[in-house]
């Protein structure tokens, strides 16, 4: 499962509604992608061979699933990649490599991330 | 010939019960037994085994007819055949494993009777039969298979990176042979309490719910909808009618960095019934005692043992069955009970031959999304591909580790508020390094305090 493919992977970046509204009115928003029928908004990027290396490297619980998407990246990772695709007003492979360069960073914090995560509100069920 | 099943017998032909109840009883047995401190097996400070699990589940008869430890013939029959000494069908080898050293420290031999103490407290004994020496990598390897054993199968080679090889790989030079007796029944505390159904209970179970076909869903997840899916169009399989119940039976024991915990899948699958998904007089949730040896067609081959044993008349099998990694090919577990697999001793499915199993199988193969048929497809109608979406483990996974409430189109609500519920208990939605080594001390059991041991005398710990 974490041997790359020469190809290289999808990667989404989900978008809940505060994400949604930060891109409304810019280019990215016709770039969001419906999933699950739309029930789920997100930006899919292309990420190279080289990229994925370097990102399944970095991030030891980080791997490929059945549907050929780089999945379980940690959550700083996601934060950090959004702040770039707003930043650059781009998901082409730029933004990766930008986040890249601040890897050593964001595996500091993906570590402290194995620790502990903020768990949501209680959802409310009927 | 009447069309209609019934709950088969246990695989063996009898349900094995190695329990001791009556405290003088026990007492007796121990009297003057040399005891052994079981401890849980590490790979780089991560547990990846507790021997006490195999304990309980062959004592109260989920691995029936297995009774204990296997002896050097028997372990290579099932290396070679699959088969117990009996002829009946095994998939895995069953063994107690000491160091040299503990070996030279016990001074045991056959003949003699070893107590094994849990959390400090007598738990069970070994009748020693035999002691003898194994290499633990020749065990890995012939346990997995290899590409040239097991052609078209195994996909490549097995290393200390497959979780279930890696159990083989850690074990200790030394086997104890012989049969296992709880002489002092643990206690499960919550949530296992109320999901333990040994194999005796859950034929009574059956039977007061007077289902006379269940199919079993092996799950080792929090359950999406496409498991659920899966779990409820497979139960359309049962002889004049779909099948009267489904038995949910979690595997439960030391698992991986990244799953679920043992805890939120269990009542995340309770979720499904209380919520109504799943009417409750149809669905039963329980559970085993087991480290996964992710050994996909031969993990399918120990799920039908425990399942038939615990009543069920079918059993649904997906792709990637108990898989990690690319190992074994993806359908091995639907070829395995399709035509069987010969380079595991198998030129029929297990149902089909001698001293097999009479469980009958469901393979199944996937649910996903399709926005054109609007609604979770089986993929043998809906052919849609290129629009389909795929449910996905680690892509659920990432959602939920992001704080993102997934839709009901992918998690039922009240699923995702278990999942919440020990996300908050635990710190953390999965297991971390931190949750399984609190886990292996807690363990899923307290010990009762036995009184008025006997003198003991002191031996080794694993």
């Amino acid at each position: 499962m974490s041997a790359p493919a020469p190809a290289g992977y999808s990667l989404a970046v989900l978008l809940d509604p505060k994400r949604v509204a930060t891109i409304r009115g810019t280019p990215l928003e016709h770039e969001m992608s419906d999933l699950f029928g739309g029930a789920i908004k997100a930006l899919i990027l292309r990420v190279s061979p080289e990229q994925s290396q370097k990102l399944l490297a970095a991030f030891t619980r980080s791997r490929t699933d059945s549907r050929g998407f780089l999945e379980e990246l940690p959550v700083s990772f996601k934060h950090a990649l959004f702040e770039e695709i707003v930043r650059e007003r781009s998901t082409g492979p730029k933004v990766i490599d930008k986040v890249l360069g601040r890897i050593d960073a964001l595996k500091t914090e993906a570590a402290r991330e194995e620790d502990h995560l903020p768990a949501p509100e209680m959802p409310n069920v009927a | 010939m009447s069309l209609k099943m019934s709950i088969p017998p246990p695989h063996g032909g009898k349900l094995v019960d190695r329990v001791v109840r009556d405290a003088d009883k026990a007492r007796s047995l121990i009297a003057g037994c040399t005891s052994y401190d079981i401890q849980p097996t590490h790979d780089k400070d991560m547990p990846i085994r507790n021997v006490y699990r195999e304990i309980m589940s062959t004592c109260y008869g989920f691995l029936s007819p297995v009774e204990g430890s296997m002896g050097r013939n028997e372990l290579e029959r099932v290396l070679k055949e699959r088969r117990l000494e009996s002829g009946w069908v095994f998939p895995f080898p069953m063994l107690f494993d000491v160091s040299e050293e503990d070996k030279s420290r016990l001074k045991v031999k056959g003949g003699d009777r070893l107590l094994l103490k849990l959390k400090g407290q007598p738990f069970a004994t070994l009748d020693i039969n035999e002691v003898y020496s194994i290499d633990p990598k020749d065990v890995a390897t012939r346990t997995f298979g290899t590409p040239e054993t097991v052609p078209g199968v195994v996909k490549h080679a097995f290393d200390p990176k497959h979780p279930g090889y890696n159990i083989y790989l850690h074990l200790n030079p030394v086997v104890f042979a012989g049969k296992y007796t709880i002489i002092n029944e643990p206690t499960f505390r919550a949530p296992f309490d109320r999901f333990w159904l040994p194999p005796a209970k859950s034929r009574e179970e059956f039977a007061r719910r007077k289902w006379r076909t269940v199919i079993a869903h092996q799950t080792r997840n929090v359950p999406h909808l496409g498991h659920e899916m899966l779990m409820k169009n497979a139960a359309y399989m049962g002889d004049t009618e779909p099948a009267n119940g489904i038995l949910v039976n979690a595997i439960v024991g030391a698992k991986r960095i990244g799953d679920y915990p043992d805890e939120a899948i269990l009542e995340a699958h309770e979720a499904v019934h209380t919520a109504n998904y799943v009417k409750p007089d149809r669905h039963v949730v329980s559970f085993v005692l087991w480290d996964m040896r992710y050994g996909n067609p031969l993990e399918s081959l120990l799920h039908g043992i425990v399942r038939q044993n615990l009543g069920c008349t079918h059993h649904m099998w997906g792709r990637d069955h108990a898989a990690v990694g690319d190992y074994y090919d993806s359908y091995a577990t639907q070829t395995l009970w399709t035509k069987g697999i010969p380079g595991f001793g198998f030129d029929a499915p297990p149902c089909e031959v001698d001293k097999g199993l009479v469980l009958r199988p469901q393979n199944m193969g996937e649910f996903w999304y399709c926005p054109k048929c609007g609604e979770i497809a089986y993929n043998a109608n809906c052919g849609h591909m290129d629009v389909v979406q795929r449910f996905s483990g680690s892509f659920i996974r990432s959602l939920l580790a992001e704080g993102l409430a997934p839709p009901p189109v992918i998690m039922r609500p009240e699923v995702y508020r278990v999942v919440v519920k020990w996300w908050r208990e635990l710190g953390y939605p999965f297991n971390n390094k931190h949750y399984l080594s609190a886990r292996e001390q807690e363990l899923e059991v307290t010990v009762p305090r036995m009184e008025a041991a006997p003198a003991i005398a002191a031996g080794g710990h694993r």
